[in-house]
């Protein structure tokens, strides 16, 4: 143990732990640590516990019985968590952004209220998740097309649904879900194109018996999928070059289908085309990452235990790569495990006892991924040669056009696209249009994406007021490092 | 755009003048929605026509002018009685900053 004070690095005044996002992965994590009386310090920007997953789901249940039921079995789950980490002696802070971590030593910045504070942890677990792939198509700026996710969390936040005749368009699990749940409250939904076609499927076939060891997730597709035709919502599969049109506002949702063209009236577009790591920290801090070129996104190398290439610095969760709630919360455990074994308070066999279990349940439920990853493939025709009038840097209003005059002058890499377009320089600081930049400068140039990269992404990783810098509250000094 | 499934509101913020009924525990850009906005921002270069789309703190389309203050994200701000809520306009040509 080196480091300016010595001590119990499991009882760090600051925290032991900064556990960062608080749905799965964060809660197991937090709880699993709190268990061994490590301090843990769980910060969540949300105004309740539960991830996007279980967003808000104490309240739902206790004041919302209704939407607490539509929500099914998967979102009830996270109640439990919620309550184990209530629980305990996990300091949960909530509406609290983190938007700076240094490394050396390690120091987690983040503001709550419009208040900076920083906390110097011994370990830090990053669980911020994932966010929904954008979906750069002609007119996705528009008002009223918004993520198939925000639909979501506004029926578990705020128990509101779409008004009027709704669309949804794209592909992947949560696609189904959502058009279901929405069906279910009695949405006007004028159709589902889906982005997957008949070829995916054939393609996905071979690895469906592997998929059957975790047959539940095939249960749920299958449910889905015969609830909606059942209640006669119009499913039109295979749909290509998808436009969104509308004069100030959303009016319709223009797609191909096999040779004919199909155009939905509808007052409200969502779209989804599956969730990729939300890397927005992980990239902050300069930790190593990955291509992950089965669904097209970057992830963080991670070992085992889900430590990055900065010691004592962990992703648990679908930050690491999309596998899900289940997944996610055995991987927090597994985290906090390894670190509560670091600090001295269990012994290596011990820990070793303890993980078997995750490590088992998670091999378990990862078996249905390829099958998926298969299935619900990523949009390539989207990302990779979008219309030249469509927009991808939302925030700065950059279009494929512009960016592929940029690259034919000669900008060759994310940052230098950045300099000449201003892409990626907007308040999202490059969230929305990070993979779609890469991509297509990989495509351009030929080039793999690896070798293409990413932005280099500073701190602060939030717009942040001057005055609030200024006015940082450091809750401690650094206790021990991780060593 | 969107509606409650249970129409009870128990307080009220205003947006751009106009009073909007919401609940406790509502974040801003959910009571803003049930408000049939039309739009809640303008964007800085071409003053483009935008409104939430992310509603989980990634895409900052929510930015709004929340009491005075401009770039909240209104879609992790909960709403407080008497909140004043406006789009933001902010000048064309200047950053978001």
């Amino acid at each position: 143990m080196t480091g300016p004070r010595a001590g119990n690095p499991a009882k760090n005044p600051d925290a032991a732990i900064v556990v960062i996002g608080s749905g799965p992965a964060g809660m197991a994590a937090s709880h699993a640590a709190a268990e061994y009386g490590v301090s843990v310090v769980l910060l969540d920007e949300q105004p309740a516990l539960g991830g996007q997953i279980y967003r808000n789901v104490e309240m739902t249940k206790r004041e919302r019985p209704d939407d607490y039921d539509l929500l099914g079995v998967d979102y009830q789950e996270g109640r439990h968590l919620a309550d184990r980490v209530k629980a305990s002696a996990v300091r949960y802070i909530c509406g609290a952004t983190v938007w700076n971590i240094e490394t050396d030593p390690l120091a987690v910045y983040y503001s709550v209220n419009g208040q900076a504070r920083k906390l110097a942890p011994t370990a830090v677990i990053i669980a911020t998740g994932a966010m929904e792939r954008s979906v750069p198509i002609p007119g996705w700026t528009l008002p009223g097309v918004m993520g198939a996710g925000a639909a979501q969390v506004m029926l578990k936040s705020s128990g509101m649904i779409p008004e009027g005749r709704v669309a949804i368009a794209g592909a992947g699990p949560l696609l189904l879900l959502v058009a279901d749940q929405l069906s279910r409250a009695g949405c006007n939904l004028v159709g589902v194109a889906e982005t997957t076609s008949y070829a995916d499927y054939i393609r996905a076939a071979p690895l469906l018996p592997r998929a059957m060891r975790a047959s539940s997730y095939l249960k749920k597709g299958l449910g889905l999928r015969f609830s909606l035709m059942r209640r006669g919502v119009r499913l039109l599969s295979g749909a290509k070059n998808m436009r969104a049109e509308g004069d100030r506002k959303f009016e319709r949702l223009v797609f191909n289908c096999g040779r004919r063209e199909v155009a939905l009236d509808a007052d409200l577009l969502l779209m989804h085309e599956g969730v990729v790591p939300n890397v927005q920290l992980s990239r902050q801090m300069g930790l190593e990452h990955e291509w992950y070129d089965r669904q097209d996104y970057w992830r963080p190398v991670l070992s085992k235990w889900g430590e990055t290439s900065r010691k004592g610095v962990f992703v648990a969760g679908d930050g690491g790569g999309i596998d899900g709630a289940t997944v996610a919360a055995h991987n927090g455990t597994i985290a906090s495990l390894k670190i509560v074994q670091h600090l001295g308070c269990i012994s290596e066999s011990e820990r070793n006892r303890r993980a078997e279990k995750s490590f088992r349940e998670k091999k378990k439920h990862e078996q249905v991924r390829p099958m998926l990853d298969t299935l619900f493939g990523p949009p390539r025709y989207a990302f990779q040669s979008p219309a030249r009038e469509t927009i991808i840097c939302r925030c700065s209003e950059v279009t494929a056009g512009e960016i592929s005059d940029a690259i034919a002058a000669g900008c060759h890499t994310p940052d230098s696209l950045k300099s000449k377009c201003r892409s990626g320089m907007g308040a999202c600081q490059g969230r929305m249009c990070g993979l779609s930049v890469s991509t297509i400068i990989s495509r351009a140039l030929e080039m793999p994406i690896d070798q293409v990269g990413y932005y280099n992404i500073r701190s602060p990783i939030i717009p942040l007021p001057l005055c609030e810098l200024a006015a940082l509250e450091e809750e401690g000094t650094p206790s021990s490092a991780y060593e | 755009m969107f509606m409650r499934r249970n129409p009870s509101t128990n307080i009220s913020i205003s947006f751009e003048g106009r009073k909007v009924p919401c609940k406790l525990g509502d974040t801003v850009a959910a009571a803003i929605l049930a408000a049939s906005p039309s739009y809640t921002r303008r964007t800085p270069k071409h003053g483009e026509m935008r409104a939430p789309y992310c509603m989980m703190g990634a895409c900052f389309e929510c930015l709004m002018e929340i009491n005075g203050v401009t770039d909240q994200q209104a879609c992790l701000t909960l709403v407080e009685d008497g909140m004043s809520i406006k789009r933001q306009i902010l000048v064309v040509g200047s950053d978001w900053a």
